[in-house]
C-alpha cells in the first residue's frame, strides 16, 4: 500500500525495538487473542458528510535518506552467489562489520545483522563490493499508497467508467478456484479479542511532539468486514509483521484494497468488488502505526514484502495484489520475488506510486514491471478519466485504472469500499487528550484515492482473466494492454500506459472476423 | 463463359427448342469444407473444417447446365485470446454460420450416344463447372451486441468438378469437389483473429456428394 507521506508507516522505524530475525515458520508469543468469540461488527454504513480526517502521526527519530526512502538500522540484506562457502560467507560480512546471519522463510537472501551505530546503505555498499556477492542493501521500508481524505460517502463511479456491468455478464465475478493474495497491511478477515499492553509512545504531526500515554492492558476487538467476509472466504492467511497466521489488518488500507478486488457482490449490502466470488489470501508484510504502537516484531521492509510474495505463490494464489511501494533505490530481491512470482504461474499488480507532486521519483517494485512479463504497474484516474494529481508517471506505468482523484472530483471522486470507521480506529488523530485504545470491529464505506485503489481493479481484472481462460501471467497482461482504452497521447505513454484497462474487451477477446 | 451460357439461354427461350433435351433438376448434397482461413477457424472452432449440407435446382440442355444452390455450414466454438501463438480458448461462445449461395455454369461430358447407352450400363458422367457466389457470414457470440455480431455478405467465385452416376432411372449420384475463393471478407477487424493471422478469404475446398433427382 502506498500510504501519504505523513502516513504512519514511518512509524516502524522509530517504535521498533530492534530487528528481530525471521523465523522459518509462524510462532506463538508475540501476542495474545483471548477469544474469536466476540459481538457482531458494527456497520456505519454511508456518511453523508463529514470532516477531513488529520494526518495520523508520526515518530519522531524517523530513519531516512534524502530522497525520502526510509529504512532500518541494525541490519542489511545480502544474497550470496550460488556455491558460496559459508566459510568464505563468514569472512565477508566480517570484512565489513557484520555479524550474525539469518535465512529467514519464503526468501533466497540472507538477514545480516550490524551495528545500530552503523550507516546500513554503507555497510550494503561495502559488502556488495565482495565478489561473492549477487548483491546487497538496506532494509527499505515500504508504505501504503493511498492518500487518505474526507470519509464521505457516495456511489461507485469506478466500476461503470470500466464499463464492468457488462464485463460481469461475461464473467460475473470469477469463482473460489481463483486466489488473490492481498500483499498489504492485513484484512479484516475475522472475528478476535487481542489482549495487548499499550505502552507510553511520542509522535508528530509535522508541527508538534506529542507524548500519548500508555493505555495499560486492553482488550482490542477485531471483527471481520461484513461486505467482505463470507463461508470460505479466506485461504492461507499469513502475517509477516508478527510473524504468525493472524494478518489482522490494524490499519484498514489492506480491507479497503480487499473490498475492490472481492467485495461480496450482489448481497444487498453496502458496494460491489471486481471479482467478488474469489478467495483472498491475506498476507501482511506492512506494519501500520497501531502494529508499531503494539510492538510488532518486523516492519514492511523490502525482505519481508519479498517473503509475503514468495509465500502467496507457494501457497496457491494466482493473482497477487501489491498497493503497496516506496522510491530509493532498486531491490534486486523484490525483483527476484516478482520472478518467481510470474515463473509460477502468478501475476501481479502493483502501484505506480502516488508521488508525482513530490518529484515524481521512481518507484519500487513497480519499476520493474516493464522488464517481466506478468507483472504490471498501475496509475490511477478519476472520474474525469484523467490521470489522478498523484498518480507517479514513468516508462513503467503499464495500466491505468480508476485510484480517485479528489483535487477534482471532491470527495465522492475517491473509490468507495468498506473499511474500519477511522473514528473508532486512529484514536490518535486528535491528540493525546482523545487517545484511547482502537476498535477495529466498527466499519465504514469511505472514498480513498490513490494508485492503492486502482491497482486492485487490475487484480480483480486479473483474477476474471484467468477464470475465462487465460492462465498464464504474461498472457494475462498482455490481454489487458491490448484491449485497454488508450488514453493520453496515442501508443503507450508515460501516464496511462497502455491506457484504461477494459475488462469487456479482454474478457470477450477475439472472435473470428470480428 | 459468356458465350455458352448465352448459348444456353437461346436454348431454353427457344419456344421450340426441343422439350425432351432441356432438364430440370433437384439435388441435395452433403460434404465438407476446408476452409482456407485455417489458421482463424481452427483458433475459433478447434478446427479449419466442418460439414456443409444444402440442396439446389438444376437446368440443363444438351451437356450444359446451370445450377443454384445453397449451402450452410455451422459451427460452435469459443472466442479466444491469442498471444505468442499459444491459444486461449475463453468462457464465450462463438457461432460461425456460412451460408454460400452459388450460381453455377458447366458442362457434363456425355455424348448423346451416350446418354443412349445409359439404360443398358451405368455410365460415369464428368462435368466441370464455375461461377459466382454470394457468401452470407454471420458470427454471433454470447453477450454481444447488435454491432458486435457479424451478419454481412460477400462475394466469391469459385469452380469444381465432379462425376455422377445413374443409379435408378430418376436418380443420379454425384460427388465433387470445390473450390471457392471469397476475397476481403475477413480481416477487416482487429477485434477477429483473421486479422491476427492476416486470413482475408472466406472460401475453401469443398468435397460432397450429391443426390439428384431428375431425368
Amino acid at each position: 500500500m502506498f500510504l501519504s507521506k505523513t502516513a504512519g508507516i514511518l512509524a516502524v522505524a522509530a517504535l521498533a525495538a530492534g530487528v528481530v530475525s525471521a523465523q522459518n515458520a509462524p510462532v506463538a508469543g508475540f501476542r495474545t487473542f483471548i477469544s474469536d468469540m466476540t459481538p457482531p461488527a458494527i456497520d456505519n454504513g454511508l456518511r453523508s458528510s463529514g470532516s477531513p480526517r488529520p494526518p495520523r502521526p508520526y515518530p519522531t527519530d524517523l530513519t531516512s535518506r534524502s530522497d525520502g526512502a526510509p529504512y532500518l538500522h541494525g541490519s542489511i540484506i545480502v544474497k550470496f552467489r550460488s556455491g558460496t562457502a559459508p566459510g568464505a560467507q563468514r569472512l565477508m560480512v566480517e570484512r565489513v562489520g557484520a555479524s550474525t546471519m539469518e535465512v529467514p522463510s519464503y526468501a533466497d537472501f540472507d538477514i545480516v545483522s550490524i551495528d545500530e551505530s552503523a550507516d546500513p546503505e554503507a555497510a550494503a555498499a561495502a559488502l556488495a563490493q565482495q565478489p561473492d556477492v549477487e548483491y546487497a542493501q538496506a532494509r527499505y521500508i515500504m508504505h501504503p499508497m493511498f492518500v487518505p481524505n474526507d470519509p464521505l460517502y457516495s456511489q461507485q463511479w469506478n466500476f461503470p467508467a470500466i464499463d464492468m456491468e457488462r464485463a460481469w455478464d461475461l464473467n460475473p465475478g470469477a469463482t473460489a478456484s481463483i486466489v488473490v493474495a492481498v500483499i498489504d497491511s492485513g484484512v479484516a478477515y475475522r472475528n478476535a479479542i487481542l489482549r495487548r499492553n499499550i505502552p507510553s509512545w511520542r509522535g508528530s504531526n509535522g508541527l508538534t511532539v506529542f507524548t500519548f500515554p500508555a493505555l495499560g492492558v486492553v482488550d482490542i476487538p477485531f471483527a471481520a468486514a461484513p461486505d467482505l467476509a463470507g463461508p470460505d472466504r479466506f485461504v492461507a492467511p499469513r502475517d509477516f509483521i508478527w510473524n504468525d497466521t493472524d494478518p489482522l489488518d490494524l490499519d484498514g488500507h489492506g480491507t479497503h484494497v480487499a473490498g475492490t478486488i472481492g467485495e461480496l457482490t450482489n448481497n444487498s449490502v453496502g458496494v460491489a468488488g471486481m471479482a467478488f466470488n474469489v478467495r483472498i489470501m491475506p498476507v501482511k508484510v506492512i506494519d501500520s502505526l497501531w502494529d508499531d504502537i503494539l510492538g510488532s516484531p518486523f516492519q514492511g521492509t523490502d525482505d519481508v514484502v519479498a517473503r509475503g510474495v514468495r509465500y502467496a505463490v507457494d501457497n496457491g494464489a494466482k493473482v497477487l495484489n501489491m498497493s503497496i511501494g516506496r522510491s530509493g533505490p532498486p531491490s534486486p530481491l523484490l525483483q527476484e520475488a516478482l520472478v518467481y512470482a510470474t515463473s509460477h504461474g502468478a501475476f501481479v499488480a502493483i502501484a505506480a506510486g502516488n508521488d508525482f507532486e513530490q518529484g515524481n521519483p521512481t518507484e519500487w517494485p513497480a519499476a520493474y514491471a516493464n522488464s517481466i512479463q506478468g507483472v504490471v504497474a498501475v496509475g490511477a484516474i478519476g472520474r474525469d478519466r484523467q490521470r489522478s494529481f498523484f498518480s507517479t508517471t514513468g516508462p513503467y506505468v503499464e495500466l491505468a485504472a480508476p485510484g480517485g482523484n479528489q483535487r477534482v472530483g471532491g470527495t465522492t471522486g475517491g473509490i468507495l469500499q468498506q473499511t474500519y470507521d477511522f473514528n473508532f480506529t486512529d484514536t490518535f488523530a486528535f491528540g493525546p487528550l482523545r487517545y484511547g485504545p482502537p476498535r477495529f470491529d466498527v466499519f465504514a464505506y469511505q472514498f480513498f484515492q490513490g494508485t492503492s485503489m486502482a491497482t486492485p481493479h487490475v487484480s480483480g481484472f486479473a483474477a476474471l482473466l484467468m477464470q475465462q481462460g487465460i492462465t498464464t501471467p504474461a498472457a494475462v497482461e498482455a490481454a489487458m494492454e491490448q484491449f485497454a482504452t488508450d488514453l493520453g497521447p496515442t501508443g503507450k505513454d508515460d501516464q496511462y500506459g497502455y491506457g484504461l484497462i477494459n475488462p469487456r474487451a479482454s474478457l470477450r477477446g477475439l472472435g473470428l472476423a470480428q | 463463359m459468356r458465350r455458352p451460357a448465352l448459348a444456353l439461354l437461346l436454348l431454353l427461350l427457344l419456344p421450340d427448342s426441343s422439350s425432351a433435351q432441356v432438364s430440370f433438376r433437384g439435388f441435395g448434397d452433403a460434404g465438407v469444407t476446408i476452409f482456407t482461413a485455417t489458421q482463424s477457424f481452427k483458433a475459433i472452432l478447434g478446427k479449419a473444417s466442418g460439414p456443409v449440407y444444402g440442396g439446389g435446382i438444376e437446368i440443363g440442355a444438351r451437356q450444359f447446365f446451370l445450377s443454384v444452390g445453397a449451402r450452410r455450414f455451422q459451427r460452435t466454438g469459443h472466442r479466444v485470446f491469442v498471444f505468442e501463438n499459444q491459444i486461449f480458448p475463453l468462457n464465450v461462445k462463438d457461432t460461425i454460420t456460412v451460408t454460400p449461395l452459388d450460381l453455377t455454369f458447366g458442362y457434363r461430358f456425355a455424348s448423346p450416344t451416350a446418354t443412349a447407352r445409359l439404360r443398358r450400363a451405368p455410365r460415369v458422367v464428368p462435368y466441370l463447372g464455375g461461377g459466382v457466389g454470394w457468401y452470407g457470414y454471420q458470427e454471433r457470440s454470447e453477450h454481444a451486441t447488435d454491432a458486435e455480431d457479424v451478419k454481412k455478405t460477400y462475394t466469391g467465385y469459385h469452380v469444381l468438378a465432379g462425376a455422377e452416376v445413374p443409379v435408378r432411372p430418376w436418380i443420379r449420384a454425384a460427388v465433387d469437389a470445390q473450390w471457392a475463393a471469397v476475397p476481403n471478407a475477413l480481416g477487416g477487424s482487429a477485434s477477429g483473429v483473421a486479422n491476427l493471422y492476416d486470413e482475408h478469404d472466406l472460401g475453401g475446398f469443398t468435397l460432397r456428394a450429391r443426390i439428384i433427382v431428375g431425368r
